[in-house]
C-alpha cells in the first residue's frame, strides 16, 4: 500500500499526462460520434427501414470484442501508415460510441407525444421553433444520458488501446503486467475508474440540469 | 367568419384510393358556435385540419373572413386560429403559465405580459393563478389540463377556435362542468367556433347549428332545434334518438311557455323558476301527475304558471289534451 503511494507521489506528471492522452482519445472520438450518432438518430427515428439498418448494425458493432476490433483496424489502417497508435484507438473509440448515442436519439424522437406535436404545429410554430422550444427540450436529457453511457464505456475500451500504441492509462496498466510490477498495474487501474466514475457524475449533473422537472426523471 | 366551398379530401392508403370528404358546403357565421357531428372517420377532423392547413385540401377551398385561406401564409393563418385537440398535448417540460403564453411568446409579447395574460385566463378558466401557475401538466387531472388547452389556444385572443372533441376524454361530470363553463365564456367572447363531437346531446347543448357528417357529406345542417323537430331521414333520427321531444325540451326555458296565473295551487306544489328547462319541468308534472305548475323567481315572488298543455303546443301544436276527468 505504501509503496503505492510511494510510486504514485514519484509519478503523478507521468499519470496526469497519460490521463490526458486518454481524456483525448475518449474525448475526441466521442465528439465525433455526437456529431455523426445524432443526425443517423433523427434520421432513423422518421424511416422505419433505416431504423433497422443503423440500429442493427450499430448493435453489431457493440459484440465485437475490442482486441478483435483493433485487430482488424491495424491492417485497414497499415494501407494508409496508421496501423498503430492515435488514429485506430479513435476510430475503435469512435465505433463503440455509435450505438448509446444513436439509439437514445432515435428513442428520444420516437417517444415525443404526438399530441404535443400537433399542438405545437396546429398553433403555428415554424420547423425551427417546433425543435427549440418543443421536441429540443424533451430530446437534450435522453441524448445526454446516451453520451454519458459512450463515455463511461469508452474510457474503459481505451485502456485496452495502450496495446495498440494509443497511450493513455492503459500504458500504466501494460507496462505494469509486463515487468509484474503491481504498483503500475493499480496506479493505471485506479486511474481509470476514478475517471470514468468523475466524469459520469459530471454527465449526471448536466443532464439533470438540462432536463424540465416537468418531464419525468430519465 | 368561416365558408367552406366544395371542400374535398382524397387519399390513397394501402392502395386504396380514399374519400375523406366528398364536396362540403358549410357557412360559419362571425361569433357563432357550429358543431360538426357525425361517428368517427365521417371527415370532421380532417375539416377542423383543413381549416388551419394541418391537411391540404384536394378541391375547393376555406375562406377565413372573406379571404381564401391557401393565400395567407399557414404559420400566420395558425397563429390567429385558436387550437384545442382532445388529447390537449400540453408541453409537459413547460409550466402551465409558460403554456398559456406560448402563442403570445411566438408573436413576439414581452413576458411581463404574457405573465399577465396567463393568470388572467387561468381565472377566466376557473383555476385559481397563484396555485396553478406554477405547476407541471403531469400534476393536472384531466379536466385541469383541457381547462388550460382552452386556456392556451385563447392566449392570443384569436377570433376563430377549432376544437376537436375537446372534451371527448373527460368524465361525464367534469365534462358538464366544462361544457357550461365554455358556454359562460363563450357569452362574453363571442368567437367563430367550430367543434367537432360525435356526443348528440354535447352537440345540442353546445352549438348554435350543427352539422351532421356522414361518409364524408353533410347530410343535414341546421339549428339544433330545427334538426330535433324534423328527423325524417332515418339515419338522423337513429344518430338523435326517439327521446327527441325530451332533447328538444330541454333547450327551452320555462320562461318561454309562461302565462299569467289563472287558478290557485296548493302550498305543497312543486315550484319552477322561469331559468328551469322545460325538460325538467315535464318530468316534474309527469312524476306528481300535474297538467300545471306555477313559477316563481329565485326570491319566491310568482311570475306565472306553465301548462303541460302549452309544452305540447310547442312541440308540434298538437291539439291539447282532454281534460281527463
Amino acid at each position: 500500500m505504501i509503496e503505492l503511494v510511494n510510486y504514485i507521489a514519484g509519478n503523478w506528471p507521468k499519470i496526469l499526462w497519460l490521463t490526458w492522452q486518454h481524456i483525448t482519445i475518449v474525448g475526441v472520438a466521442v465528439g465525433l460520434a455526437i456529431v455523426t450518432g445524432i443526425p443517423l438518430g433523427i434520421a432513423a427515428a422518421q424511416n422505419r427501414r433505416l431504423a433497422g439498418v443503423v440500429l442493427y448494425t450499430a448493435s453489431i458493432i457493440m459484440t465485437i470484442p475490442s482486441m478483435a476490433l483493433f485487430g482488424v483496424l491495424i491492417p485497414i489502417l497499415a494501407l494508409v501508415n496508421r496501423g498503430i497508435g492515435y488514429v485506430p484507438a479513435v476510430i475503435a473509440v469512435f465505433l463503440y460510441s455509435q450505438l448509446p448515442i444513436i439509439s437514445n436519439t432515435y428513442a428520444a424522437f420516437r417517444s415525443i407525444d404526438p399530441a404535443q406535436r400537433e399542438a405545437a404545429e396546429g398553433m403555428g410554430m415554424t420547423r425551427m421553433q417546433r425543435l427549440r422550444l418543443v421536441e429540443g427540450p424533451m430530446v437534450v436529457p435522453v441524448i445526454i444520458a446516451g453520451v454519458r453511457t459512450a463515455i463511461v464505456l469508452n474510457i474503459g475500451i481505451a485502456a485496452i488501446a495502450a496495446y495498440i500504441g494509443a497511450g493513455g492509462l492503459g500504458l500504466l496498466i501494460r507496462s505494469g503486467i509486463t515487468q509484474t510490477d503491481t504498483r503500475q498495474i493499480l496506479a493505471g487501474a485506479i486511474a481509470v475508474s476514478l475517471l470514468a466514475l468523475l466524469s459520469d457524475r459530471l454527465f449526471a449533473v448536466l443532464q439533470r440540469r438540462l432536463t424540465s422537472p416537468g418531464l419525468a426523471p430519465t | 367568419m368561416i365558408q367552406i366551398e366544395k371542400l374535398s379530401k382524397e387519399f390513397v392508403q394501402d392502395g386504396r384510393h380514399m374519400v375523406a370528404l366528398d364536396g362540403i358546403d358549410l357557412e360559419v357565421p362571425h361569433g357563432e358556435v357550429c358543431v360538426l357531428l357525425g361517428p368517427s372517420g365521417c371527415g370532421k377532423t380532417t375539416t377542423l385540419k383543413i381549416i388551419n392547413r394541418l391537411v391540404t385540401p384536394s378541391g375547393g377551398r376555406v375562406l377565413v373572413d372573406g379571404q381564401d385561406a391557401s393565400t395567407f401564409d399557414a404559420i400566420e393563418l395558425r397563429r390567429k386560429i385558436g387550437y384545442v385537440i382532445q388529447q390537449v398535448g400540453l408541453f409537459a417540460h413547460m409550466t402551465v403559465e409558460e403554456n398559456i403564453g406560448i402563442v403570445p411568446r411566438l408573436l413576439g409579447w414581452p413576458v411581463e405580459r404574457r405573465r399577465q395574460r396567463a393568470l388572467e385566463l387561468l381565472a377566466m378558466v376557473g383555476l385559481d393563478p397563484g396555485h396553478y401557475a406554477g405547476r407541471y401538466p403531469r400534476e393536472l387531472s384531466g379536466g385541469q389540463a383541457q381547462r388550460i388547452g382552452v386556456a392556451r389556444a385563447l392566449a392570443a385572443d384569436p377570433p376563430i377556435l377549432l376544437m376537436d372533441e375537446p372534451f371527448g376524454a373527460l368524465d361525464p361530470i367534469s365534462r358538464e362542468a366544462l361544457q357550461d363553463e365554455f358556454l359562460a365564456m363563450q357569452l362574453r367572447l363571442k368567437k367563430t367556433i367550430i367543434f367537432v363531437s360525435h356526443d348528440i346531446d354535447e352537440a345540442l347543448k353546445m352549438a348554435d347549428r350543427i352539422a351532421i357528417f356522414k361518409l364524408g357529406r353533410i347530410v343535414r345542417h341546421g339549428t339544433p332545434d330545427a334538426l330535433l323537430a324534423d328527423a325524417s331521414d332515418p339515419f338522423i333520427e337513429s344518430f338523435i334518438g326517439r327521446d327527441r321531444a325530451l332533447k328538444r325540451l330541454r333547450r327551452r326555458r320555462c320562461a318561454e311557455v309562461l302565462e299569467p296565473c289563472s287558478r290557485s295551487f296548493p302550498r305543497s306544489a312543486p315550484r319552477l323558476t322561469p331559468h328551469d328547462d322545460l325538460r325538467t319541468a315535464l318530468s316534474i308534472m309527469v312524476e306528481g301527475n300535474f297538467d300545471a305548475l306555477p313559477c316563481c323567481n329565485a326570491d319566491g315572488s310568482p311570475v306565472g304558471m306553465v301548462r303541460l298543455a302549452e309544452i305540447r303546443n310547442l312541440l308540434g301544436g298538437s291539439p291539447p289534451l282532454e281534460a281527463v276527468s
